[in-house]
């Protein structure tokens, strides 16, 4: 369905290439969009995306090599994170990625500098094609996600040994790594390193586990949506928050627990289902709703670019709105799962 | 001493209590105002409340009270003009065996709250001189009006409305005047945005507004328990049961209501629960059973909220959302005495019929929603007149640049909040000094 887009991207050279690649994805995708063919889009959707940043990050790569600028270091990783690392992003997402590297130790001050400039370069031009900067600044024009593999390790440590939300935060920012361009095994192998090190301690998991019970899904007792009361976005709902990242934590978490190595949040799903970790009614109603979250996001950021994670209720149609209350009631139900095993996990 | 002078001295000590219960209102109106405004305007909109009980307590003494209660026609009092008694001029209050001069004192209280009610419309925007005209007015023209419609002898009374209190004489009409002068007022700047998607303007002092809720519904006590204006019966202490009932029914529902629809357990929507089960209360207190009471006061806590969610998305800005919380509860607790008044309770209080579950019938129902209506439709077409007059001749609101900097160093010259709002107290960076 997208195919033409993903040949196009095969030989762009210049951002403004990419740009009208990215434009036309949008267009294809108004062509393409129901929620019957949602699973083969989000692959293509996801793939042109990957291409996109592939095609950048090689580009950056080009240039800092012209430029001569610091120590290329001898393995070096861009991975990304959030939707895109999960394989479920809408059209227009937010950058999410970061760089991973190894070197000598006598060369890391040079390393730094050459990774630094390409991650400029990088950023600055996926922001010209259509990707906002991460408002959460997790890109990796930021050192906490830039970093030679011992610094990695180092700060690592630091969350798993401190536990405060914002170091949660981190690690569940950090569960989504997937590599992307360079040393794949370099990304593949900080997040194994991750999961197993979280697994391995058990106060921090359920602690990580009460993570997942925030922000509360807002459906009330009665079934009835809590859309925004104030602001630019009364009575929208903020599509990521109404119980979509709830869902994919709670997927993080739970493949945490039971050790299954999987990225994206398809992947947990299925493996937790097989493993019995999730039980199947349950397992099946989060696959319904992801694909419901999914379909409602792509479609809606085809339509603004703007506030795109905002959705005015009454713009959608009594179907979708039946359809994302029982999402909505999925994601309450898995929250009160993981809640019950993180009570277990006290006792 | 007889017992028929004791009993005179009781109901007179009883009435000046409630009265100075009722009075002492103003300050729970001045917190609670005070508590859900802005800083930069929190001196005037608790100064204001001082200006209006006096304005109110001048014009009420020289016309209004003589309006409400004195004798005339079925529409309004045309004897006892600066409280001149003469025979049968006051024969509307003559069941209440106290002093003239203490019936004026109870009855002005209920002027001045139902002023101070109009005032929620008007708030963080009006100048100060629309307060002297239009308080005056509303206290000569309006307030004393339906009063004497329904408790001066008038046709609303004549027909048997139920309105023990004040739920539509007192609280519907300042709500409707609040309503008119919100509208032709305009929103607050940066109320709405340019899609008229509303922006919340969060009072300053969630403190002020709990404790001026608590203090209104202490004065409550007068307000309605008062009303019964003695104390040989007891009768007073079953309505400040049902009132009290009513209150707490409303603050629970409130919050309920608050924590389903927007998930939120939001604390001054509790508040406004409270005052929105008190206001729906006054009316029905002497005509419904505990159990009654307990439901009015729920509905209108409840639905008062929802109303006050919704006229925001209609683009009506009501700072203090005075016509929800008197207003919609006002109507609420007239109407409910169609539906609960008991026939217990109506033969002791001698006042129109049982209501629709008791078997009465839908003709005090009707009486009820004929008040209601009638009372609305005065208050609204002579708001707006007076109101409409004022904004093309005096003006109603004051420029920009006065809303921006704020209304207590606009209007009165220094702020409320000096340290925080004033740049003469802010501290100086060493470069300033």
């Amino acid at each position: 369905m997208l195919a033409a887009v993903t040949d196009r991207l095969k030989t762009a050279e210049s951002v403004t290439d990419l740009r009208f690649c990215h434009d036309e994805l949008v267009r294809e995708l108004r062509r393409w969009l129901a929620l019957e063919h949602i699973e083969q889009l989000a692959e293509e959707v996801v793939g042109v995306h990957e291409a996109m940043f592939r095609r950048v990050f090689f580009l950056a790569e080009q240039e800092t090599v012209k430029g001569a600028v610091g120590i290329r270091p001898s393995a070096w990783c861009w991975y990304v994170m959030g939707s895109i690392g999960r394989r479920e992003p809408t059209v227009w997402t937010d950058q999410d990625h970061g760089i991973l590297f190894t070197c000598v130790r006598e060369e890391e001050k040079g390393c730094y500098e050459f990774i630094r400039h390409m991650a400029a370069i990088g950023t600055k031009m996926l922001y010209e094609i259509g990707y906002p900067y991460c408002s959460g600044y997790v890109m990796a024009t930021n050192k906490r996600w830039a970093q030679s593999m011992s610094d990695w390790e180092r700060q690592l440590s630091s969350y798993l040994d401190g536990g405060w939300p914002n170091d949660l935060r981190f690690l569940y920012i950090a569960m989504d790594m997937r590599p992307l361009y360079g040393d794949v095994e370099l990304a593949d192998a900080g997040r194994r390193a991750l999961f197993a090190e979280v697994a391995d301690r058990p106060l921090l998991l359920a602690r990580m586990g009460e993570h997942v019970q925030f922000p509360r899904v807002p459906l009330g007792w009665f079934g009835n949506v809590q859309t925004e009361r104030w602001g630019p976005h009364s009575g929208a709902i903020h599509m990521k928050q109404s119980g979509y990242v709830q869902i994919a934590n709670a997927l993080k978490w739970l493949a945490c627990l039971t050790r299954v190595p999987a990225v994206t949040t398809l992947e947990r799903q299925r493996m937790l289902a097989e493993s019995g970790a999730l039980p199947s009614a349950l397992s099946i109603d989060v696959q319904e709703a992801l694909a419901v979250y999914y379909y409602i996001r792509l479609k809606y950021s085809t339509e603004v670019e703007d506030g795109r994670e905002y959705v005015l209720w009454q713009t959608l149609n009594r179907a979708e709105q039946k359809q994302l209350k029982q999402a909505m009631r999925t994601a309450k139900r898995l929250q009160r799962f993981v809640a019950r095993r993180v009570v277990g996990m006290y006792e | 001493m007889g017992e028929k002078t004791l009993m005179f001295g009781l109901d007179a000590l009883w009435v000046m209590l409630a009265a100075v219960l009722v009075i002492g209102m103003q300050a729970g109106f001045a917190l609670l105002e005070a508590g859900s405004t802005r800083m930069k305007n929190s001196g005037h909109v608790a100064g204001k409340q001082i200006l209006s009980f006096a304005l109110a307590s001048l014009a009420f003494w020289a016309f209004g009270f003589a309006i409400t209660f004195g004798a005339g026609n079925g529409f309004i009092g045309t004897e006892g003009w600066f409280l001149q008694e003469g025979e049968g001029t006051f024969d509307s209050l003559s069941w209440a065996n106290v002093p003239l001069a203490l019936k004026f004192l109870f009855q002005l209280g209920f002027a001045g709250v139902s002023l101070a009610i109009a005032w929620g419309g008007f708030a963080e925007r009006a100048k100060l001189s629309v307060y002297f005209v239009f308080g005056t007015i509303f206290t000569i023209v309006i307030y004393p009006v339906i009063g004497h419609w329904v408790w001066g002898g008038g046709w609303l009374g004549q027909m048997g409305m139920q309105d023990f209190a004040g739920s539509t004489v007192v609280h519907l009409q300042g709500a409707i005047a609040a309503l008119v002068a919100t509208v032709l007022l305009g929103p607050r700047i940066g109320k709405f945005n340019k899609d008229k998607t509303p922006n919340v303007i969060p009072g300053h002092n969630q403190v002020y507004t709990v404790i001026g809720g608590l203090i209104l519904w202490i004065g409550w006590f007068g307000f309605n328990a008062g009303s019964t204006m003695a104390v040989g019966d007891g009768f007073f202490g079953y309505v400040a049961l049902t009132t009290n009932l009513a209150a707490a029914a409303g603050a629970i529902a409130a919050i309920l209501t608050a924590k389903v629809l927007v998930g939120k357990a939001d604390i001054p929507a509790m508040v406004n629960g409270v005052l929105a089960a008190l206001v729906a209360i006054t009316a029905a207190c002497a005509f419904v059973e505990p159990w009654a009471a307990v439901i009015i006061g729920a509905v209108a806590g409840s639905f008062t909220f929802w109303t006050s969610v919704y006229f925001e998305r209609k683009g009506i800005d009501d700072p203090i959302y005075a016509f929800s919380v008197h207003g919609i509860a006002g109507i609420i607790g007239t109407i409910s005495t169609g539906f609960f008044a008991s026939p217990r309770l109506v033969e002791i209080t001698g006042v129109g019929k049982a209501g629709l579950v008791y078997g009465g019938g839908f003709d005090q129902l009707i009486v009820q929603t004929v008040g209601v209506v009638g009372a609305a439709i005065y208050v609204a077409v002579v708001s707006f007149a007076i109101l409409y007059v004022m904004k093309k001749t005096i003006g109603l609101r004051v420029t920009a640049e006065q809303e921006i900097s704020g209304l207590d160093i606009s209007e009165h010259g220094a702020y409320g909040y000096p340290e925080q709002l004033d740049p003469a107290y802010q501290p100086k960076t060493a470069a300033q000094r």
